[in-house]
């Protein structure tokens, strides 16, 4: 027996020992996702590489950064779909309002996305032959997404490295976030293309200019210290590129086709009907039984609306008060566009079963306030500028319509503002008329010598829902004095505390206490 | 024939393990009776005299006579199914000699890991539950068998729906990031995932032995942490063939309704609604209309059976359940085989299991239960020629019985499994062996929803399949010798563990033909198709060893240490080690107890052992990864959206396990000839190492995509905080009267567990993570409350603790007012409890089980919808409940503790009445029973059940009603034995 047992026993031991050596490994193996040495082999795969960043871009065309500025700003309002929205009507939001935290991380996606894939070019061994041009195409991005953060916080952390020491990111000022991006851009948006379709949706040359001009038009603002020659140099050098011009209709500018429309955009976030990062623009808006009323089948959110004092700066001559719907809703049969809206189709019916009509009369957030629920959920003018496509084919969660980042009105109306404020007059007043006379059709409506409060007001108009009321209001507040973003607003909102404190938002508090080198900002505590 | 050939196996088994084969003369002639625990005769029962061949049996009344060779003493008494038995013989008449049925002896030995051991021996907290104690009734889910039967163990199942699993809590919540699900082992084999245990037939499961503190759960190393549950399934005896039958039939019935009005009160109450879209004349009970009384049948036939050194049991097990939801159930089909064969001279030991169990679900209809109860009872389920009425309004609000009619999501899921061993006595006292598994689990889901169901202007289909497969195997020697009064033991393990989860799934929209369903999924519009698939694996090996000592049964000494790596972990943390220690000290071996009559047995246990989790970590959590996100970004130059590929976690090289340590002190007793019996247990366990997805501050870390329904945040799982577990366990069993025709025994167990989050703070990669304010837990759904969270993490709280201001009562409008100054309200519960009293009269047994938790409370989420702002429901033809007609509420839902009700309770589990048959001809066993689950509860809480999933990631202490409500029921069922 004993012999057969020894050997039992070396085999055994033989067996145990080689498993030592082999199965003893316990490198990961993935399969569904991957590690960063399968990528930039090719033109391709350096394409996808890039991509986060427009990702990013996707994130911000529709995120709560957009939701805070045009609601803090006064231009919409929602007090039914998003309630937190309430509190930003209001001014009175506090360190944790999650929202606020959310538009942190939206731009801080986009940079530390743009950090890393900075990184990862520098290291390539074998670099695509346009690396320098795609590294100025994500320094200018990262720029956009750092002027952002600068206007809405303020004082931020500026963090160009991708794997930089934790413990060396603190908050730079206000005037060093300034000075970088003036010199970031400086030198980064000359390397850039000049606009063609070959980088419809990316960083050109223009938007370098453009995001410049947006800086300067905002540095006393920012620094104390206005700019306005600055600014009109830098719009200048948009208008004057000779790439751009308006377009005849104003809505085409933000039809499901837009990306045939490539005249005045000079910065979209494509959106696809079948990507991920789709556009629920009607469903945020509409009323759940209004989806007809613009020919999309899903049930909408009843949210965004605008006040009597926001619909009331359109005059009814003015193409541009079809963005809002207003009244008695009809469905329809067949194909539309936004110019007809108030076509004799089949009045809708509300669930309740009373008429759907809305109505300005935005009295209060408290529904029992209204005389009864209809008169809560049909409250606010609905805004369908972005108009779906028509057919059935819209759900209203995945509308194709492409959103518009920047676009050549507001170049032109930057650079009227500029010059009436550094000269007292305004030099191209034919850029200012050019864009009464496509809302009007003809030029009755012109204004020979538009004063401050006209540009205001012609950029609410002009530039509605797309994210610049806030800045605007703090401009105008800044550099006039008149309270465009702190006074009292109906409804429900009083006016802000005179520290100006709410012209930035509070440093959300998880930050603060992920990275405790973070300052609060003045008045938030 | 059989059994005479079984009987004569027998007989040469306990020969050969005796070993003893010279003849002796004989010398005096000693007769006696044999009778089972119940006081029944036991005829053919094998009698031997030790040391000789010499034996005879029982006759029909037990007794037999023997002849005993001068100088020998004791008699072997053997037979099938009853633990064996040695007598010191000193006169020649012995008294009647009982045998204990070998199930419950099973409990003597417990199921260790890697071993076993003699429970008496044992250093670790361990409790065993064996067949005779398990819960009886309508059990679908073998872990109801134990629950509440064990102290420490909570076993939650907040709903009705035969397809959803219970929550298994071992000692409360030892995570934050999930993974806190015992582990699993059955037969040796570790189930990869938790839920699995739902296709294992309860009938075959004869023992649960429950490792409770780490100095038990540290040999299962970085998957220890949890607790560990061993199962032992049912195996063949040598003796005659058993043919073994179980069955019962069940019905269920929602347990409680919400009171809710009818058409007629919601038209009276709401004038306004009248005529209006949301009144068509009907009174609709919308909750009895989508329910219904729910049969269950279940059976289990089992045949096993041996002869000399073969033993063999093979099972077939039905289950059919209904769910109470119109169109939801459970069908499964379960076949299982295992076989142990010894051979030479019973040195080679081979084990071999075959396990193969199909299970159909038919899922309810999603949003089925998030509707019923808000919907207007005005309305009728159908219109005057028998359609749908099939109404849908703006939030999504439509027909709930049309929806589970015509809206299908069913799935299959096929387990297979295969598992050897072989175990060889290479010397005396030394054996070696391997252990080989392999288990496929594949499931496969199917879904088909017709247009216009849910407003939905397109059909839709979608088949998914999962293949989830692992292979495990190990090599192992154990040692076990006695020198004198020194006993020792030692195991020694290595053991490998692969994984594989291969995934894949294909959408389609817009069929022409719903005929189709989802068998073919390329006449959809290819413009809505949609096509996944993933595979990921991971690999974990360890070496484990672990050595006991006992001196003369008194004094015990256990220590183990394994050392587990694993492929999820961080390169720089790639290999943990896991130590454990336990002593045990018999008192009642003492000399100066043995003479206190009334005490059998007193142990005193410590024990300390450190365990691991990894649960929370995937097979790729620590490596910067890219996912892909097609569709996403415009190529300009290809016209085309593209991939994009974007890192989609931080990376950890240094992640690794939870490291629980655990301390335990236990007593065990049992005193007054074994009529009182108990456990104590007093344990403190700190979980460090804790896995949490931490905020990071961004810049310089990656803000990721967002994550099941949290937004896009700056995140990495790391191992920073501290968790606390301090708790004391009690259990109890007492036989009041223990009478040959009467008995009547209670047992009984409590614990109570604190858990606090100790920090949330720490180092990671250099960096401090700080926790001065709480990391956010769960929202409700009051107003303004889906970017504020109700529920914390916060340092020095229980997890998920409220945050929520006081209630003060109503101003003149009717709105709630609600002091601005929050307070911290601890939910959690002080104490869990549970108590059984079982009677028996001659052949009948009644049993009664209550079950109790104390000190719980819970955000009635559901309620605070119906219930607020009831002139605004009415105008959009929502529902309510009678109660909120007077309640005063004006506004919306407003968050405060008006809401968050007292949900402690006091549950009639189950309580069942048996009748066994006695000497039936030609059957060895048949019995029948009665039983009734969920009897009543006795709660302040106003929802329909206290018990809400409290364990449930994403509804920690707050209850929607929004899953299939709990049943009662009533079973019937038969057991008989050939």
């Amino acid at each position: 027996m004993k012999p057969i047992n020894y050997k039992i026993f070396t085999g055994v031991l033989l067996v145990c020992f080689s498993i030592n050596i082999s199965c003893t490994k316990l490198d990961p193996v993935p399969y569904s996702v991957v590690t960063s040495d399968v990528f930039w082999a090719d033109p391709v795969q350096a394409a996808n590489a890039v991509a986060p960043v427009y990702e990013a871009f996707n994130g911000f065309a529709n995120g709560e950064n957009m939701r805070l500025a045009n609601v803090s700003g006064g231009q919409l309002i929602d007090f039914r779909n998003w309630t937190y929205l309430q509190l930003i009507w209001q001014h009175t939001w506090d360190k944790t309002e999650g929202s606020i935290n959310q538009m942190w991380n939206t731009f801080y996606k986009g940079v530390t996305s743009a950090n890393f894939i900075i990184s990862q070019l520098d290291g390539l061994a074998d670099k695509p032959s346009n690396a320098e041009n795609i590294k100025a195409q994500l320094k200018v991005a990262r720029a956009f997404f750092l002027y952002h953060a600068m206007d809405n916080f303020g004082n931020i952390p500026l963090d160009t490295l991708y794997g930089a020491d934790p413990a060396s990111i603190k908050t730079n000022s206000r005037l060093e976030a300034f000075n970088f991006l003036e010199r970031e851009l400086l030198a980064n948006t000359p390397l850039l293309d000049n606009k063609s379709d070959l980088n419809y949706g990316r960083v050109n040359k223009q938007v370098g200019y453009t995001l410049l001009a947006q800086l300067y038009l905002n540095a006393q603002v920012y620094t104390g210290t206005p700019r306005w020659a600055n600014a009109i140099a830098a719009c200048d050098s948009v208008i004057n590129s000779g790439l751009y011009s308006l377009t005849p209709n104003y809505f085409d500018n933000f039809s499901f086709d837009n990306n045939l429309h490539k005249d005045e955009n000079i910065w979209v976030a494509p959106k696809s009907k079948l990507g991920r990062n789709t556009f629920p623009g009607m469903m945020e808006t509409l009323q759940g039984d209004g989806g007809p009323a613009v020919g999309i089948t899903g049930s909408p959110w009843n949210g965004f609306c605008a006040t009597a004092d926001m619909y009331n700066k359109y005059n009814r001559s003015d193409k541009r008060i079809r963005q809002w719907l207003v009244g008695t809703q009809r469905s329809f049969n067949g194909t539309r566009t936004i110019d007809d809206n108030y076509s004799p189709d089949a009045v809708l019916i509300a669930g309740s079963g009373s008429v759907l009509s809305y109505h300005l009369n935005v009295v209060s957030f408290d529904p029992a306030l209204y005389p009864n629920a209809d008169s809560f959920d049909f409250a606010g003018a609905r805004n369908v500028k972005y108009y779906p496509e028509q057919g059935g084919v819209c759900d209203g969660t995945n509308q194709d319509n492409d959103l518009v980042m920047m676009r050549l009105a507001d170049v032109y109306l930057m650079k009227v503002e500029a010059e009436l404020r550094l000269n007292g007059t305004v030099a191209s007043v034919n850029l200012f008329n050019q864009i009464r006379e496509r809302a009007y059709g003809n030029s009755s409506a012109n204004i020979a010598a538009p004063t401050l409060n006209d540009i205001y007001d012609e950029r609410t108009r002009e530039l509605m829902w797309e994210g610049y009321s806030r800045r605007d209001g703090i401009r105008f507040e800044v550099a006039g004095g008149t309270p465009y973003f702190s006074a009292a607003r109906t409804p429900e909102k009083l006016q802000d505390p005179a520290d100006g404190h709410t012209r930035i938002f509070p440093i959300p508090a998880v930050q603060i206490t992920a990275n405790s080198n973070l300052r609060q900002n003045p008045g938030y505590f | 024939m059989f059994k005479h050939l079984s009987l004569k196996s027998v007989f040469f088994f306990i020969m050969l393990l005796t070993g003893f084969l010279r003849l002796q003369a004989q010398d005096k002639i000693v007769s006696g009776k044999i009778l089972d625990d119940k006081g029944s005769p036991i005829s053919g029962a094998t009698v031997l005299v030790k040391g000789t061949p010499a034996g005879t049996k029982s006759n029909e009344s037990g007794a037999f006579s023997i002849s005993v060779p001068a100088g020998k003493k004791i008699l072997l008494i053997s037979y099938v199914g009853f633990t064996s038995m040695e007598i010191s013989i000193s006169d020649e008449r012995i008294n009647n000699m009982i045998l204990t049925s070998a199930t419950n002896t099973l409990g003597d030995v417990v199921v260790v890991g890697y071993g076993s051991a003699k429970k008496k021996d044992v250093t670790g907290a361990v409790t065993n539950v064996s067949s005779k104690d398990f819960n009886q009734g309508a059990i679908t889910n073998p872990i109801q068998q134990i629950q509440g039967k064990v102290a420490g163990l909570v076993i939650t199942t907040s709903t009705g729906d035969p397809n959803a699993n219970p929550s298994i809590r071992l000692r409360g919540q030892t995570s934050l990031s999930g993974g806190q699900d015992p582990l699993i082992v059955v037969d040796g084999v570790p189930l990869d995932d938790v839920n699995q245990l739902s296709n294992i037939p309860p009938g075959d499961i004869a023992t649960y032995d429950i490792l409770k503190d780490a100095s038990a759960t540290s040999i299962f190393g970085s998957r220890g942490a949890n607790g560990v549950i061993l199962i032992t399934t049912k195996k063949g005896r040598a003796g005659s063939v058993k043919v073994e039958y179980n069955s019962f039939v069940a019905v269920d019935k929602q347990a409680k309704y919400l009171d809710l009005l009818t058409g007629d009160e919601w038209r009276k109450a709401n004038p306004a609604g009248v005529g209006s879209n949301y009144d068509n004349g009907a009174n609709t009970d919308w909750q009895r209309a989508v329910t219904r009384a729910a049969y269950t049948h279940n059976h289990t036939l089992a045949i096993s059976g041996g002869s000399k050194g073969f033993n063999y049991r093979g099972s077939v097990s039905y289950q059919n359940q209904e769910g109470i939801i119109i169109n939801s159930g459970k069908q499964q089909v379960s076949v299982r085989f295992n076989a142990q064969q010894k051979a030479l001279n019973d040195r080679l030991e081979l084990n071999l299991g075959i396990i193969s169990t199909q299970t159909n679900r038919k899922f309810v209809a999603p949003y089925t239960t998030e509707r019923i109860n808000g919907t207007s009872p005005a309305l009728s389920v159908y219109n005057a020629d028998g359609s749908y009425n099939a109404f849908n309004f703006s939030r999504g609000e439509n027909n709930a019985v049309q929806g589970v009619d015509k809206m299908i999501t069913k799935g299959t899921e096929y387990m297979a499994q295969i598992f050897g061993t072989i175990d060889y006595e290479l010397f005396k006292h030394f054996k070696i062996g391997a252990f080989g598994t392999y288990t496929n689990f594949n499931s496969t889901g199917n879904e088909f929803f017709p247009k216009n169901i849910e407003g939905n202007e397109r059909n839709r289909a979608k088949k998914s399949l999962s293949t989830r497969n692992n292979r495990r195997g190990d090599l192992h020697f154990n040692y076990l010798n006695s020198f004198g009064k020194h006993n020792v033991s030692a195991t020694g393990v290595y053991e490998y563990y692969y994984y594989t989860n291969v995934g894949f799934n294909v959408q389609g929209e817009n069929f022409a033909i719903p005929f189709f369903q989802d068998n073919n999924l390329t006449t959809g519009d290819p413009t809505y198709t949609l096509m996944n698939s993933s595979k990921e694996e991971f690999k974990l090996i360890s070496f484990l060893g672990r050595v006991g000592y006992n001196y003369a049964s008194k004094y015990y000494l256990t220590a183990s240490i394994r050392q587990d790596g694993s492929s999820k972990f961080g390169k720089n943390n790639r290999w943990g080690y896991f130590p454990s220690a336990g002593i045990a000290w018999r008192i009642s071996q003492e000399a100066f107890l043995k003479r206190v009559s009334w005490i059998d047995e007193l142990k005193l246990r410590v024990g300390y052992g450190q365990t691991g989790n990894s649960d929370a970590i995937t097979p790729y959590a620590a490596i910067l990864t890219y996912a892909a996100l097609p569709n996403t970004v415009f190529n300009p130059v290809t016209g085309t959206f593209i991939t994009a590929y974007g890192p989609n976690q931080n990376a950890n090289p240094n992640l690794r396990w939870e490291r629980r340590i655990g301390r335990n002190i236990g007593m065990e007793f049992s005193l007054f000839n074994k009529r009182l019996t108990g456990d104590l247990n007093v344990f403190n366990d700190i979980t460090e190492n804790l896995l949490f997805d931490y905020t990071l501050p961004s810049p310089p870390f990656f803000i990721l995509p967002p994550a099941s329904g949290n937004p896009e945040a700056a995140t990495v799982l790391a191992n920073v905080g501290k968790l606390s577990n301090k708790g004391v366990e009690l259990a109890l069993n007492y036989r009041i009267i223990d009478k040959k025709d009467f008995s009547w025994s209670i047992g009984g167990q409590i614990s109570s567990v604190r858990t606090r989050v100790e920090t949330l703070a720490g180092k990671f990669a250099g960096f401090t993570i700080k926790d001065t304010i709480a990391i956010a837990g769960y929202s409700t759904d009051a107003q303004g409350s889906s970017t504020r969270p109700t529920t914390f993490l916060r340092s020095g709280y229980t997890p998920y603790v409220f945050y929520v201001g006081k209630f003060q009562g109503l101003d003149a409008d009717g709105k709630q007012i609600v002091d601005s100054v929050k307070q911290y309200i601890d939910p959690s519960p002080r104490f869990n409890y549970a108590f059984t009293n079982n009677f028996r009269y001659k052949n009948w047994n009644l049993s009664v089980f209550f079950r109790g938790v104390s000190g719980q409370k819970a955000y009635n989420n559901g309620l605070a919808y119906l219930e607020s702002g009831v002139p605004q429901r009415f105008a959009r033809g929502y529902n309510t409940t009678r109660a909120a007609l007077t309640n005063g509420i004006t506004d919306g839902q407003a968050l405060s503790d008006r809401w968050l009700e007292n949900a402690s309770f006091l549950r009639l589990d189950n309580a069942s009445l048996g009748y066994t048959f006695q000497h039936v001809k030609g059957v060895q066993n048949l019995s029948v029973f009665i039983g009734c689950n969920n009897l009543f509860v006795i709660t302040k809480y106003r929802g329909l059940d206290p018990e809400i999933g409290v364990a449930f990631a994403n509804s920690a202490y707050i209850s929607r009603d929004n899953s299939t409500p709990r049943t009662r029921s009533v079973s019937v069922g038969v057991n008989v034995t050939f």
